[in-house]
């Protein structure tokens, strides 16, 4: 430690007029988020209850429709898993097997449909973990007071938001986009001579786009409850309130003044429309405006975006 | 060594304000704090917490400027790399380890992993907690999340550490061994700053002081430089006499002397404006009366009786 003797004006009865210049070599500036990552990573994944009861059902459903996009596939080549009784067992039927070479095609467009279906059906889950996940970061930093500590290093709002959005963002990835890339790579490895990927293809990169662009709305919104929140509990309870009263009023205001594109009012409904759209699918009766259905998910990231920005602006005043 | 390195003060104020809507946390503060150890008092509401952000760089001014080590503090990497801060909050995650988290606020401050980790571990060291070092936050205690949070103000090594009433939630031992942690700090050559209530420990750290009240400056400077100040005070000393009252006679003619109380058991209680006068002649009259004199003793040169007279005065 460098240390230098010099007269001081004024003399403190313990110094003794010594004085330490600060020797360290500061950093150039990098990524500071990383390490707020990596430590709210470490920190959710040391809770193991809620870890094993939040993972369980996509990783369930993972599986089953793992196996059933196997068999569909095994099914287009005029096989099926034994245990399903053979293309012409009654598993088999039901899945539509045994139609030969000509429904090769039509298979592979219910494998699409199942990975969509998939999609649609685990945004729940994906919601439930992020939100369980997320809704603490800024709130319980308020609360403790621990962004005092944060902001007293030489790091930026930037560096704090990004290193608390990724930390969403993860459980977003794990429950949205990843069961539906193992999905896709069971549907490319039980298709013949990749054709999967030669036909459908475009289905992997939808569903990182339709995934990430999930996991974008919702990381946004669960961070902007936090930000609102002054504790977990009360995070959480906002994110499902916004979510079910979103959808209610939707539904509602759609079907009272007969116009689909209330449905925009609700983020899930905004993701069962770009999902059709996206995947090219007709899934159900909702066809309603999909460029409104983008708007309505930029919008609502814009402006949880914006209520992140103020509040932890205003963070300083705790 | 650049001119603000050789300066000697570690923070400049001046006509430093910063209100909360309506609220005035400080106003008008200008003030030049030494290097060295200096403590920085005030009642609840005073400023102090408002003050210690406003140089830790976790608020911006509303009006006026602070420098803190030759710089603006807000938003600035430059400063917050050469200071180290111990909020008053908890602000410790309950899942972290000790280790993890000191280290955690050093891979913040740019330190890599090993650095880190060696530096975390001689901090907590430094705080007598390397035995605790891989116990979670969640079960310490509150004087080891105190020591904790001391800890990682110090890991980095700064050349200011500023402290938000550091020696809340210790048991004496711990009190007393963060006292020393802090007389070493200052033997090393950082300056400290801390906020605390506790005004004897306060004494038995440093003599200058900082005196906030309605988030305005009181005082700043030596406590006996401040006393001196307060000339509309006479001075007041106890003096335990086996014969008390010829004693008391014998005071009441003495030049500057106010008044002269008579207490139980033979104590005396006098107020003089020449305090030089009563001491110097004090032996001789006692000696005289044959008061024998069993103890003497100040009772408002003190910090606290300092800081009473100065909240008394203050408007």
């Amino acid at each position: 430690m460098n240390r230098e003797t010099q007269a001081s004006p004024t003399r403190a009865e313990m110094h003794g007029g010594a004085w330490r210049p600060w020797s360290g070599e500061r950093q150039p500036a990098r990524l500071r988020a990383a390490p707020i990552i990596r430590a709210g990573l470490r920190i959710a994944l040391r809770k193991k209850l809620p870890l094993v009861l939040l993972f369980l059902p996509p990783v369930v459903a993972t599986i089953i429709f793992s196996f059933v996009v196997y068999t569909v596939a095994a099914l287009a080549q005029g096989m099926a898993p034994a245990g399903l009784g053979g293309a012409g067992g009654a598993m088999g039927q039901a899945l539509g097997g045994g139609g030969g070479a000509g429904d090769f095609v039509k298979q592979l467009v219910r494998v699409r449909e199942m990975i969509v279906g998939f999609h649609l059906s685990t945004d729940f889950f994906s919601v439930l973990l992020m939100a369980w996940f997320g809704a603490g970061l800024l709130a319980e930093d308020r609360k403790s007071g621990a962004h005092l500590l944060y902001f007293a290093r030489p790091l930026t709002r930037f560096d704090y938001l990004l290193g608390k959005f990724c930390i969403v963002a993860v459980f977003g990835v794990l429950g949205s986009i990843l069961p539906g890339l193992v999905i896709i790579s069971v549907a490319v490895a039980a298709s013949p001579d990749w054709s999967f990927l030669q036909q459908e293809g475009s289905v992997a990169w939808k569903t990182i786009l339709f995934g990430g662009a999930w996991t974008l709305v919702v990381s946004s919104l669960v961070l902007a409850v936090s930000s609102l929140s002054t504790r977990k509990s009360y995070a959480l309870a906002g994110v499902f309130a916004w979510f079910m009263f979103s959808g209610a009023t939707a539904l509602l205001l759609s079907r009272l003044l007969k116009d689909r594109d209330w449905l925009a009012l609700s983020p899930v409904q905004c993701g069962v429309r770009i999902a059709e759209d996206l995947f090219d699918m007709r899934l159900g009766v909702r066809d309603w405006n999909t460029p409104l259905a983008w708007t309505a998910w930029g919008l609502l990231v814009a402006l949880s975006w914006t209520v992140i920005w103020w509040r932890t602006r205003r963070l300083e005043v705790v | 060594m650049t001119q603000a390195e050789s300066s000697a003060h570690v923070v400049r104020a001046k006509d430093l304000a910063r209100f909360y809507g309506d609220v005035v946390g400080v106003c008008d503060l200008s003030v030049d704090i030494p290097r060295g150890t200096v403590g920085l008092l005030g009642p609840n509401g005073a400023g102090k917490s408002t003050f210690l952000k406003l140089l830790a760089g976790e608020l911006q001014p509303s009006r006026g400027s602070i420098e803190v080590l030759g710089a603006p503090p807000f938003a600035n990497p430059a400063v917050h790399a050469r200071l180290g801060f111990c909020p008053q909050q908890d602000a410790l995650w309950d899942d972290m380890t000790a280790v993890e988290f000191v280290e955690f606020l050093l891979r913040l401050s740019g330190r890599e992993s090993l650095a880190a980790r060696s530096a975390a571990l001689a901090a907590l060291e430094r705080v007598q907690l390397v035995d605790a070092k891989d116990r979670r936050l969640g079960g310490f205690s509150k004087g080891m999340r105190q020591r904790v949070r001391i800890a990682q103000a110090i890991a980095h090594e700064p050349e200011l550490v500023v402290l938000d009433e550091p020696l809340t939630g210790l048991d004496p031992l711990a009190r007393h061994a963060t006292l020393e942690l802090f007389r070493q700090l200052a033997a090393e050559g950082a300056s400290v700053l801390f906020s605390t209530h506790v005004l004897h420990e306060v004494e038995a750290l440093t003599q200058d002081v900082v005196l906030l009240h309605k988030g305005r400056l009181l005082a700043r400077g030596k406590i006996a430089a401040i006393r001196a100040l307060l000339d509309r005070h006479p001075r007041r000393y106890s003096i335990r006499a086996r014969d008390s009252r010829r004693l008391a006679r014998e005071l009441v003619g003495l030049e500057g002397v106010e008044s002269v109380q008579l207490k139980a058991e033979g104590l005396l209680v006098v107020a003089t404006r020449r305090p030089e006068i009563l001491l110097e002649s004090l032996p001789g009259i006692a000696s005289a009366a044959r008061a024998g004199i069993a103890s003497f003793e100040s009772r408002d040169e003190g910090l606290e009786a300092v800081f009473d007279y100065l909240m008394g005065g203050a408007p």
